[in-house]
């Protein structure tokens, strides 16, 4: 467990981050553009981001992960990325996603 | 496409009505886990609103739940908002003649949502080829009401969250909102092996010490991408 202000102090430090980010090219100090290389990563980045962000979450959430819950919640993101892929969307997908998952938690 | 002020605003929050749903279930569990990491009740109410990007908060809280040291969550969770530098960078040149107020104003209320509704909305002004003189006040409507909509979301789940049965399993939902964006990303250039490799990276690296994997696998996911754009591009 952590001190609470070194949790203020965390929540203060990654807001002034983002908003040096933010700010980056329109902030007071903004001037010229983004070098290529440097857009260029940035628009590689959120595919990477996001995978490597849920991926030891979906397998280590809760439960081990031979938990016979990783089959139906491995369905369930499937069904999920599926219909986004397809239907676009963001709150469908994931209702999808949801009832899969209870679904097979109902009938399987 | 002749359009007021007043209903460019309108239209804003239009938009903002429209994303509701799917921030509801996203800023309840955000919200929920702030509390998991040991926040009070008055921080995870800071968090947001200073904050506001929930990937950003999520990292953040998570690791702090699996105890990174804190350098480490910081720079997690700032490397998750990186991203947004492609934006502002965008809105660069858009915002060359606007005052200085305007133009902080623009990037403080910056996140992927309203930034995507912005293009689509230049897109088809493009389309009619008409010009859009209230582009930013429909903008920053936009993306001001969603901050309220993320502001409140997350207190809901601060003050209610704990009365919802975990049989509902409402966490599961943090995975799938990224899920729902991935899937809708799959069609961008080289963001399947993007995928693949962040999600393999991610699982290799898991056990790196310090919880340096999520910073590790972006670093080395991003670097493979480059280098092959790098090979694709020599051989075209």
């Amino acid at each position: 467990m952590h001190e609470a202000w070194q949790l203020w102090l965390v929540v203060l430090l990654v807001g002034a981050g983002t908003l040096l980010v933010r700010q980056s090219f329109l902030g007071p100090w903004a001037r010229g553009e983004l070098p290529a290389w440097a857009q260029r990563a940035l628009k590689l980045a959120p595919p990477v981001i996001f995978a490597a962000l849920i991926t030891p979450m979906i397998f280590l959430m809760g439960e081990p992960s031979t938990n016979p819950l990783l089959i139906k919640r491995l369905l369930a993101v499937s069904a999920c990325f599926a219909w986004a892929y397809w239907r676009g969307g963001q709150f469908m997908p994931v209702c999808v996603g949801m009832l899969t998952l209870h679904l097979l938690k109902a009938f399987w | 496409m002749s359009e007021t002020r007043q209903q460019a605003i309108k239209a804003g929050i239009q938009s903002t009505v429209i994303l509701a749903p799917s921030y509801l279930s996203f800023g309840i569990v955000t919200g929920v886990s702030a509390l998991q990491a040991g926040f009070s009740p008055s921080l995870a109410l800071l968090s947001p609103a200073w904050i506001f990007g929930g990937s950003a908060q999520v990292v953040m809280t998570q690791l702090i739940i699996a105890g990174a040291p804190l350098w480490v969550v910081c720079i997690s969770a700032i490397l998750v908002n990186a991203r947004m530098m492609v934006y502002s960078a965008a809105f660069n040149p858009l915002l060359r003649e606007a005052s200085q107020r305007d133009r902080s104003l623009a990037a403080a209320f910056l996140v992927d949502q309203s930034f995507a509704a912005h293009t689509a909305r230049a897109a088809k002004f493009e389309q009619a080829k008409s010009r859009d003189p209230h582009w930013l006040a429909y903008y920053l409507s936009h993306s001001m009401s969603l901050w309220a909509v993320w502001l409140a979301t997350n207190a809901l789940g601060i003050f209610v969250g704990s009365t919802i049965p975990a049989e509902w399993e409402l966490g599961f939902t943090i995975p799938l909102c990224f899920v729902a964006i991935m899937g809708g990303l799959l069609r961008q250039n080289l963001a399947g092996l993007g995928m693949l490799l962040g999600a393999g990276l991610s699982v290799a690296l898991f056990t790196l010490p310090l919880k340096l994997g999520l910073i590790a696998s972006v670093v080395l996911g991003v670097s493979v991408l480059m280098a092959i754009e790098n090979l694709r591009a020599k051989h075209a």
